[in-house]
């Protein structure tokens, strides 16, 4: 055998001779791939799953006590907004995993060139990191709030279809409307902070500030449209209201102009930070 | 022809930086040369559509990227200059990522990002981060990058940068297999005038934004010489004293055998003959020099600063 022979780059190499998928679809590779890296973090795998912990309970609470009440008892009064603060609360682990690195390292490491030096447009690169971001949030908000709005229309005698129908129809505009918000949100910060590290603690921050500090502004005014300054606050209180369908269509659509609004405020600064790649 | 120019000017904002650039390039391997701030890296750039340009004036495997630059990105391999990775992820993981990202399944693109890794020299560290990799190695990840999804033409700019000797003579030596022996076309941007000469046929020399030349490496290296070499049967110094009366630049060369005579404005290798015919002398060899792509180079440089 000759030298040349013995060499390994003389071996394994071959054509690609498979197809090429249009690149329609590069948006859902780009959201799986970011799934698949928050996925290899321990952490992030037990807080995927223990945030179907809150659902377990509720889900006892619910049939304790519609039998409970079947035997002359109180029904417990709701439980959509207890649950909805506790899976906010795994929402914001959620993204934090998932989108603090998610365009700040790319633009430390210079992995942009990676995606569009192939056939990825701006477009798709966004929306994939967003999808990403809020497939976190609707698999610990949407998932288990679906699984709760079956076992309560089960478990209550006096649950109707409608009622069922009503839950699931809120459930997704909150879920939903939490997604995109938090989404943008966080791709801003990771955007704007480069390293995931600092991202996530602005991330951390900005969620606390954002409930606690829009609640306390709404309070001490008396002006209940604060409450849409918080995208936090603003959730959990468009949650309490479609849930228990109690409030103006005034207070619906300032809690839903507040959340759009800062997505669009998230999305603006994400394009001002990538306004290099815009038109690739 | 794998790649048009025509007329192509290209700006950053008011800072022009190609100005009617116009070069083809064939199949094989062809060197973009060119020194710092040429306007190498803009010109890769705009063949991938990275950059707006008006719809004609590129062509890229007969694909226009003012007009489809994704379909151009499907079918071009690029190994950009600077250091790219995807951190928290294996050399394994991110060459398959980019096999995604170009269109491939899944399952083909681990399957070809083993193959690539092993081509590249990568197969035992392919488990590794790319974080914990050497210069060396990130430089082979991004060919490899570059080579998974079976592209027909290759872009690599600068790829021997930061490379050791040993490094970069073991990654011409995959650059060469790759484009003489896969048949895979490659435009090798590079401001190292001896890896352009160790790998490529053709060249398009670009400097300060314009194309100084396009073509055939030995045509360029013979084009800049205006030098020949002449081996007379006997009567060296005399044949020296005689093209000297004649007008002509003399460089006499021991051990070497021959005379190198250079040709001025105007004139013509019969100015030798003649002069070899009047002293009755017997001219055996009569060849242009051989300029080293350096010395082309450097030449092609000066004549474009001079116009």
């Amino acid at each position: 055998m000759s030298h040349d022979d013995a060499k390994i780059y003389d071996q394994g190499y071959r054509p690609f001779e498979g197809e090429l998928a249009s690149p329609r679809s590069r948006f859902l590779t780009i959201a799986a791939n970011e799934l698949r890296q928050a996925w290899k973090s321990k952490w992030f795998r037990r807080i995927a799953w223990a945030s179907f912990g809150p659902l377990i309970v509720f889900a006892v609470l619910v049939v304790v006590t519609s039998r409970f009440a079947a035997l002359g008892g109180q029904m417990m009064e709701d439980v959509w907004i207890p649950f909805w603060g506790i899976q906010m609360f795994f929402s914001m682990l959620m993204v934090f995993f998932i989108g603090c690195g998610a365009v700040g390292e790319d633009l430390r490491t210079g992995a942009l060139v990676v995606y569009f030096s192939r056939p990825v447009s701006f477009m798709q690169y966004l929306v994939g990191k967003w999808l990403a971001v809020s497939v976190g949030v609707l698999w610990v908000t949407l998932l288990p709030g679906a699984v709760l709005a079956v076992f309560r229309w089960l478990a209550e005698p006096d649950a109707t279809l409608v009622d069922f129908l009503l839950w699931l129809c809120a459930l997704v505009t909150v879920s939903l409307l939490l997604a995109l918000c938090m989404g943008w949100v966080v791709l801003a910060v990771s955007a704007l902070s480069g390293r995931a590290r600092a991202a996530g603690i602005v991330w951390v921050i900005l969620f606390f500030v954002s409930l606690g500090g829009a609640e306390g502004l709404s309070n001490a005014t008396g002006i209940y449209e604060l409450n849409a300054v918080g995208f936090g606050q603003a959730s959990e209180q468009l949650a309490g209201i479609l849930f228990c369908r109690d409030g103006s269509p005034a207070e619906v659509f300032w809690l839903v102009v507040g959340q759009l609004g800062w997505a669009v405020v998230g999305l603006t600064v994400v394009l001002f930070r990538l306004r290099r790649w815009v038109r690739v | 022809m794998i790649v048009r120019c025509q007329s192509l000017e290209q700006s950053y904002g008011s800072l022009r930086v190609l100005f009617g650039v116009s070069f083809e390039v064939e199949s094989g391997c062809t060197g973009l040369l060119g020194p710092n701030g040429a306007g190498k890296s803009t010109l890769i750039k705009t063949l991938l559509g990275q950059l707006p340009l008006p719809p004609g004036r590129v062509s890229v495997a007969d694909l226009d990227p003012s007009v489809d630059p994704l379909r151009v990105r499907q079918l071009v391999g690029y190994m950009p200059e600077s250091d790219v990775y995807l951190p928290g992820q294996n050399g394994l993981e991110l060459c398959a990522f980019c096999g995604q990202l170009s269109g491939m399944r899944r399952a083909d693109a681990v399957s070809r990002a083993h193959e690539v890794l092993y081509f590249t020299g990568l197969g035992e560290a392919r488990y590794r981060e790319v974080d914990g990799y050497s210069t060396g190695m990130r430089q082979r990840l991004k060919l490899a990058c570059a080579l998974v999804h079976g592209p027909g033409f290759l872009l690599l700019d600068e790829p021997t940068t930061g490379l050791d000797p040993t490094g970069r003579d073991e990654m011409l030596q995959l650059i060469d297999d790759v484009a003489h022996k896969r048949s895979i076309d490659v435009l090798f941007s590079s401001h190292i005038l001896r890896d352009i000469e160790q790998t490529c046929d053709h060249v398009v020399v670009l400097n300060e934004g314009r194309v100084l030349f396009s073509g055939s490496r030995q045509d360029f290296q013979h084009q800049e010489s205006r030098w020949l070499h002449v081996r007379v049967k006997a009567g060296r110094e005399k044949m020296a004293a005689g093209l000297r009366s004649a007008g002509l630049e003399v460089v006499s060369r021991e051990g070497t055998g021959h005379l190198e005579v250079a040709l001025g404005e105007g004139q013509g290798v019969d100015a030798i003959w003649k002069t070899a015919g009047e002293l009755n002398l017997q001219i055996r060899h009569l060849a242009p020099a051989t300029v080293s792509l350096e010395r082309a180079f450097e030449k092609a440089v000066d004549a474009g600063d001079a116009q």
